[in-house]
């Protein structure tokens, strides 16, 4: 059907499909099949609904909450191979693509030609649109540019049964109908596979300003995140580095930041060169007013990557610290943002783990990074109610579970505590009319 | 971000218990991106070698492919934000391996009975010699196997960079500083550099000389060990370190010298090595010793004169200078000093070129995909000449350019200072 050297069955095989990037989740499939067109994949899972076989698709299995971890055996479908950028138009600003495209080969072939497609997840280098579109992805760039669903026009999917469908088309105008291309964006492949995406491009700015600015308390810096928002500046990367953070960071990458720094926002304004010029000076002028101890506006490149080298190694700086590291998703909104630090601050001590927290500050999305032995049960009981009072806590502050990385597996218990009873029966039910035999992904997103 | 890894033993498997499975490897493997198949990425080999560890996995065939097909070329390592030794790890479980399954014969021969014993090193380097001279057995390509076409193909191409009169440079001895002596440095004649590219050698030596040092190569010197260790013999790995401490072990010398990348980087871990021996101390000290050549000559007074021609030059970084030793800058300050020399710079000019020792000859088909990106990579750059400081590096680009219909030269970068000073001074 697909051809020998496209399915995997070895032991050893089987078990490099056993995980993603979620801490601790491990399940081996019973084979691996690597389709190679639309076609294929409409026979494996003609196939598999007959024969009542399960199906997890999967990318570069680089998601952080399960979502491709085969928990109930069966097959794992590997997009990789569907990866041919098919059509560029460039009169009507679209890209049509096949799922296994990586991100970033995507970002370099639409930046050569003056063109962006802004979604920017941190593993861009790695992983495929199929997946930033089955995870609804974000990245540093959503405050201004939104997120991948913003990007999505149309799709080609396959249903369980193996049935094709489109969804969408090739214009930003489209309200014929149900909204079926948002309704699987961010399903995580438990509605149907993708095959082919048409993605919405918007021209390259042709400027950009970097700056760093380094206060001695998280509510200075939320403040002058909040004057920047009030002052009607849309900067395109707005992050936050928490005290916990500037500290690894420094022992690690040494950015060089003042000592008595608290709190640590990378600014990035991007547009036409004038309005650049002009942002910037403001948004540096809003940061001193707001008692910034330092504000680093960069002159060139080289000295734009030295001030993003905070940002750049925080994910580093933290990783190594301990066996277990867990990088959680809380979202609020960003006025709110403040509150959130606090109560993780609160979470390490209450929990006693060592924790720390960064993220996109200009759409609220933070990352706590809790850090801990997962291989000591008692550490690992002590993570999990933490995790727990995180969820409960964002919610309170009027946000979300999940921000960007979705629900998978990690996160399906806690569903019912953001969606009502009535939401999460239609769900329920459109899972049903789009997978009746619950072939799909089973046992993700929604909770048992 | 640079940084120095070392080979390691017994540590490879907790330290790599930081693994995130964040993936972000993957996007710099080589083999990943030939083959696109988890099991051939870095967080496959890790998962894998995990599992074996604790048992989960046997010691099968497959597992020693996997594992196999990693060409240490340290990218991943290098990368990973968790800072797990992934090269440590792959070398640590290939030992674990190699013990319960025991090496294929030909390697067996080649690494035990061969490699350790240079008169018999001697004799297969001669065998080598004859089969070039004998043109004529070209045609026994045809004859083999189908199933090592490929193999003998690329070893029929790598041959070709093989002189036909250089016997093995007979450096033993010392050379003496010209000028006012600098000091007295150790010389590392690597196995492939007395092979395939003797006039490297002899002109490091000669160049160290006319920099004022005085050079010692002392008798006894073996291979650096680095091929057994690479397929898992970590104890025939540590005893041809002892004997390259017991030959440097009387010669007197502030630096021991190297223009071999993986010799290099080799010797500087044979205190990681001989940990726990009773050569620790040794080789802690020799360890701290070992200097690139590139490194000893650009901190020197650059040979700065007249009289070069205008060459364009692109630079290939070795995976064991760039990543093993964190040079970059030294080797290129070294051929930006040479006049007349335009330097240009190649994309992804420290992707790894699949030579990766005799890894071209295990695996034909990855190595040949991976030469051609670098190939492609540098045809781009329109340069007559591509420098890199590593024999393996050298013998693998030859065949690219071979194999890819390209005039262009490949050289190390001391052989384009010698030839520079050499003009400068003839003028």
């Amino acid at each position: 059907m697909v051809g020998g050297a496209n399915v995997l069955t070895s032991p050893e095989s089987l078990l490099c499909y056993s995980y993603d990037a979620a801490p601790g989740l491990r399940s081996d499939p019973e084979v691996v099949v690597a389709p190679g067109s639309a076609g294929e994949v409409a026979a494996v899972l003609r196939l598999a609904s007959q024969a009542g076989v399960k199906v997890v698709t999967r990318g570069a299995g680089t998601n952080v909450t399960g979502a491709t971890v085969p928990v109930a055996g069966g097959i794992v479908l590997l997009m990789t191979r569907l990866n041919r950028i098919l059509a560029l138009d460039e009169a009507n600003l679209t890209l049509t693509v096949e799922p296994g495209v990586i991100t970033s080969v995507l970002h370099g072939y639409v930046e050569k030609r003056g063109l962006f497609y802004p979604p920017d997840p941190a593993s861009a280098s790695v992983c495929t649109i199929g997946g930033n579109i089955a995870t609804g992805a974000g990245g540093l760039r959503a405050l201004k540019y939104g997120v991948t669903r913003d990007y999505v026009l149309g799709l080609e999917a396959v249903l369980a049964s193996g049935e094709a469908l489109r969804t969408g088309g090739q214009t930003v105008k489209n309200v014929t109908g149900y909204d079926l291309t948002r309704l699987l964006v961010g399903s995580e492949g438990t509605l149907a596979v993708v095959t082919q995406a048409i993605l919405r491009l918007i021209p390259l700015p042709r400027a950009k300003r970097t700056m760093l600015a380094s206060f001695s308390s998280v509510e200075a810096a939320a403040t002058c995140v909040s004057a920047i928002i009030a002052a009607r500046i849309l900067p395109c990367t707005l992050e936050f580095l928490d005290k916990a953070t500037i500290d690894c960071v420094e022992a690690y990458a040494h950015p060089g930041l003042p000592r008595e720094a608290a709190a640590v926002l990378l600014i990035e304004v991007d547009g036409n060169p004038a309005a650049v010029a002009e942002e910037a000076e403001q948004v540096a002028r809003l940061c001193r007013e707001r008692r910034a101890l330092e504000v680093r506006l960069a002159q060139d490149a080289a000295q734009e990557q030295s001030l993003s080298l905070a940002r750049r190694s925080a994910f580093p700086a933290l990783a190594r610290l301990r066996p277990t590291t867990v990088m959680e998703d809380a979202t609020v909104p960003p006025s709110r943002l403040a509150e959130l630090v606090a109560a993780i601050a609160r979470l390490g001590e209450k929990y006693q783990l060592q924790v720390a927290a960064f993220g996109h500050a200009g759409d609220g999305n933070l990352h706590p990074f809790f850090l801990a032995d997962g291989r000591d049960p008692e550490q690992a009981s002590r993570l999990d109610a933490a995790l727990a009072e995180l969820v409960e806590t964002s919610l309170r502050l009027g946000g979300t579970l999940s921000g960007e990385h979705g629900i998978g597996l990690a996160k399906a218990r806690f569903m019912p505590l953001e969606v009502g009873p009535t939401a999460l029966g239609v769900m329920r039910a459109i899972k049903k009319a789009l997978d009746p035999q619950d072939l799909l992904n089973p046992g993700k997103v929604l909770p048992p | 971000m640079t940084a120095t890894f070392k080979a390691q033993n017994g540590f490879g498997y907790p330290d790599s218990l930081r693994c995130l499975r964040c993936g972000l490897c993957l996007a710099v493997c080589p083999t990943y991106r030939e083959r696109g198949l988890e099991p051939a990425s870095p967080r496959g080999r890790v998962a894998l070698a995990q599992a074996f560890a604790e048992g989960r996995l046997k010691a099968t065939a497959g597992l020693e492919e996997h594992l196999a097909a990693c060409l240490d070329c340290l990218a991943c390592t290098a990368m990973c934000p968790a800072g797990v030794r992934i090269d440590a790890l792959v070398q640590e479980s290939r030992g674990a391996l190699a013990q319960r399954r025991g090496l294929p014969f030909l390697k067996r021969v080649a690494l035990k009975q061969v490699l350790p014993h240079p008169w018999r090193r001697g004799v297969a380097a001669q065998a080598v010699r004859l089969y070039r001279r004998l043109g004529i057995l070209a045609q026994t390509r045809t004859l083999g196997l189908k199933r090592w076409q490929p193999t003998w193909d690329i070893a029929h191409g790598l041959l070709a960079s093989v002189p036909l009169d250089g016997a093995r440079p007979r450096l033993e001895g010392t050379h003496p500083a010209q000028g006012e002596a600098k000091g007295r440095v150790g010389f590392f004649l690597g196995c492939l550099q007395g092979l395939a590219f003797p006039q490297v050698a002899q002109a490091s030596v000669a160049l160290l000389q006319r920099q004022g040092y005085e050079v010692v190569v002392p008798p006894g010197l073996t291979c650096c060990g680095k091929p057994l260790a690479a397929h898992g013999d970590l104890a025939g790995a540590r005893e041809q370190a002892r004997k390259n401490l017991r030959a440097f072990a009387s010669a007197g010398v502030e630096a021991i010298v190297t223009d071999c990348a993986t010799c290099g980087d080799f010797l500087q871990g044979y205190g990681r090595l001989l940990e726990g021996d009773e050569m620790a101390g040794e080789a802690r000290e020799f360890s701290g010793q070992v200097q690139d050549i590139s490194c000893l000559l650009s901190c020197s007074p650059g040979p700065a004169r007249d009289g070069g021609k205008p060459l364009r030059v692109t630079y290939h970084d070795p995976c064991h200078l760039a990543r093993g030793q964190g040079l970059r800058e030294e080797p290129r300050r070294l051929l930006r000093s040479i006049p007349g020399l335009e330097l240009v710079e190649m994309a992804e000019s420290d992707g790894c070129c699949g030579g990766a020792g005799t890894y071209n000859l295990e695996h034909p088909e990855l190595s040949l995909g991976i030469l051609k990106r670098k190939m492609e990579n540098i045809a781009a750059t329109g340069a007559a000449v591509v420098a890199s400081g590593c024999p393996g590096c050298l013998l693998q680009l030859r065949l690219g350019a071979q194999r890819h219909g390209l005039a262009l030269r490949v050289a190390h970068p001391v052989e384009l200072i010698e030839e520079s000073l050499a003009a400068s001074s003839s003028s």
